[in-house]
């Protein structure tokens, strides 16, 4: 024990000078994060307002057919409104952007109004990257336009406008503000966490196994008083203290994302989430983050022991993260829900209890479940590692 | 004192490993060690000598207890390495041609590091750490980490690292082999020190001056297999040619 405390420290001292490491378990985690979380939708909502605020250059033609259809387009703000009759040559226009948009009214446009008929309008406009602001502004004219003629039919009709209103329906959501943006965090949070804890578990465990294989630094361990077991056990913990580490910036990175992005929505978010934030709550997803931290550290550290050189095990270690994913993924599947079967799979149970455990609706059966299954293969996945340290075949592979 | 008695080493080949190997595809076991047996004694250096792939590093990775023997039997200061591993390992100081050091930690660290897990009370460490200190002149760069070092520096580093304990065994892997002459010539004198000091020191080599110069027993290995087992000067008797190398070339050419 003393021993395997020995190459504990030694490792984690090691490790905390390596830069890389460092980088990737804790500033990685706490820096990229906030910094997506607020630059991201700013970005998004930056480039919207531009578009909105952009003037469309639109050309109506057959105008003559409906002055009250052209007269709305022209009182429409950051449009540019050009009236034509000739349609030749507009497709060109439009894809060599001279153009914007092409309006074409038919030309029995006002007698189908007049009979109540549906009044064609052909639309042209070439969007790709726009984020359909275009079509939305034209779309709005166009509904405003057609509102002011339902109004105008019911007056003629004397009509009142609940007729076309039957039902008066009424939604009454039970789930409270806590269950509904607790399942949408509880489902994301796993993402999170998985990838924080597999990137932070992962260049220690490189370094530690193929590393001081390549570097010669295992033959002076392997001969000296420490058996197998202790060495093993102190370089695994210094793995799963990284990959906790990171999941848990990983998680302190969303909580300063949320609380500085600033908008309306994430205030209340905050406000939900300090109620979530409870002792009991952090320390239920702590312990569910524990056996995936014990899990990537002992599999990470097999195959990096076995591993020629650090090349070889990254080479190993790259295609496992999409297998990992999976059942994350699997987990945000609308109507996947945590039950005595889904319990039983790892890494989608975790995923699943970490949803229910946010959401403050987890039932505690279930979540033993969970943490029988994820502990017993932790333990067997020491277990193994274990074994594998102890064979000549994987320590002195050639 | 260690002792080899009748030692093997098998090893089972993989498919990829026979095909890496260009042998026959029945042959699936490779022979590293076939029946060897030796005896290395206190106050006197002995040379494990043989071509590369002869087996030497085999033979002390099996002393160290890195590796099991197939059949046979090895023993390290009265201590059976099968059976009380641990204790063969606390009587073992462990030198290969690599420095095999962190580059991240200091001088310092590292020798505390190897210290504390040979379990030396922080008293005998201090005292044992300034006697190699100042015996390798080394107090000036105790406090650099390991990769602000030159390749000399290092090997002294590695050499404090080994015999911070104060084995009564030393393995020596090929201790010169890229090494300069002034970092060479250390390590000879620390194979010296270590035989007037009582110690077994054994070490592979095949550097026939070496041997020549250092070696009070010798064994060569050659294909697995020991061809000669004994003093230096038995073998200067029955040597057949004037020069070492010679003798060394014709006995092993002799074999394949």
């Amino acid at each position: 024990m003393k021993k395997t405390f020995v190459i504990f420290q030694k490792e984690l001292k090691d490790m905390l000078r390596d830069r890389k490491t460092v980088f990737f378990m804790i500033l990685f985690p706490l820096i990229l994060i906030p910094v997506m979380m607020i630059s991201v939708p700013k970005l998004f909502s930056d480039a919207e307002k531009k578009e909105q605020e952009k003037q469309l250059n639109v050309v109506l033609f057959g105008t003559e057919y409906s002055q009250e259809l052209t007269a709305h387009f022209q009182s429409a703000e950051n449009m540019i409104i050009s009236m034509e009759t000739d349609t030749t040559g507009m497709e060109k226009r439009l894809s060599n952007e001279v153009i914007d948009v092409a309006i074409v009214i038919s030309n029995d446009f006002q007698s189908d109004i007049n009979s109540m008929t549906p009044a064609r309008i052909e639309v042209y406009h070439q969007s790709t990257d726009d984020m359909d602001v275009t079509k939305k502004k034209i779309r709005a004219i166009l509904n405003t336009y057609s509102d002011s003629i339902i109004q105008k039919r019911f007056e003629m009709l004397q009509l009142k406008e609940e007729i076309v209103h039957p039902l008066d329906i009424s939604f009454e959501n039970f789930a409270s503000p806590r269950e509904i943006i607790g399942k949408m965090a509880g489902g994301f949070l796993p993402y999170i966490f998985v990838l924080f804890c597999f990137m932070g578990a992962m260049y220690p465990a490189l370094d530690l196994g193929a590393g001081e294989k390549e570097r010669g630094t295992l033959e002076t361990l392997l001969v000296s008083p420490a058996s197998r077991m202790e060495i093993l056990m102190g370089k695994f913990g210094v793995i799963t203290l990284s990959g906790l580490a990171s999941a848990v910036f990983g998680l302190l990175g969303i909580f300063v994302g949320i609380t500085q992005t600033g908008s309306n929505e994430a205030s209340k978010v905050i406000e939900v989430l300090s109620e979530i934030i409870q002792p009991e709550t952090i320390v239920l997803v702590l312990t569910l983050i524990i056996p995936i931290a014990v899990l990537f550290s002992a599999l990470l550290l097999s195959i990096s022991i076995y591993a020629k050189t650090f090349k070889e095990a990254q080479s190993i270690i790259g295609p496992l993260n999409i297998l990992f994913f999976v059942p994350v993924i699997v987990g945000l599947v609308p109507g996947i829900k945590l039950d005595i079967y889904t319990a039983l799979v790892p890494i989608l149970n975790i995923s699943l209890a970490t949803k229910e455990v946010i959401a403050g609706t987890i039932n505690g059966w279930l979540l033993v479940e969970v943490y029988a299954v994820m502990f017993i293969l932790a333990f067997a996945s020491i277990f193994f590692a274990a074994k594998w340290f102890n064979k000549e075949h994987v320590i002195f592979r050639t | 004192m260690i002792k080899l008695d009748n030692v093997s080493k098998v090893f089972k080949l993989s498919r990829r490993q026979r095909k890496e190997m260009g042998s026959n595809v029945n042959n699936r076991i490779l022979k590293a060690v076939d029946n060897v047996s030796f005896e290395c004694k206190p106050g006197r250096v002995f040379s494990l000598v043989g071509p590369n792939g002869a087996g030497k590093t085999t033979i002390l990775r099996m002393i160290a207890t890195m590796l099991k023997p197939t059949s046979g039997e090895i023993s390290v200061n009265g201590y059976n390495t099968i059976t009380l591993p641990k204790k063969v390992r606390e009587s073992l100081g462990f030198m290969s041609d690599n420095t095999a050091l962190y580059d991240r930690l200091t001088v310092d660290e590292i020798i505390k590091y190897y210290a504390d897990l040979n379990d030396i009370a922080y008293h005998d460490f201090k005292a044992r750490k300034n006697e190699l200190y100042d015996l390798l002149d080394m107090h000036e760069f105790a406090s650099r980490r390991i990769a602000k070092l030159s390749s000399g520096m290092k090997q002294k580093v590695s050499i404090v690292r080994t015999m911070i304990h104060n084995p009564p065994v030393v393995v020596f892997d090929e201790p010169t082999s890229g090494l300069d002459v002034m970092t060479s010539r250390a390590i000879i004198r620390l194979i010296r020190n270590c035989r007037d000091e009582g110690k077994t020191v054994i070490f592979s080599t095949h550097r026939m001056g070496e041997v020549q110069s250092l070696s009070d027993d010798l064994a060569i290995i050659h294909k697995s297999k020991l061809y000669f087992n004994g003093t230096l000067k038995e073998f200067e008797a029955q040597m057949e040619s004037d020069y070492f190398e010679d003798e060394f070339i014709k006995l092993t050419g002799e074999a394949s």
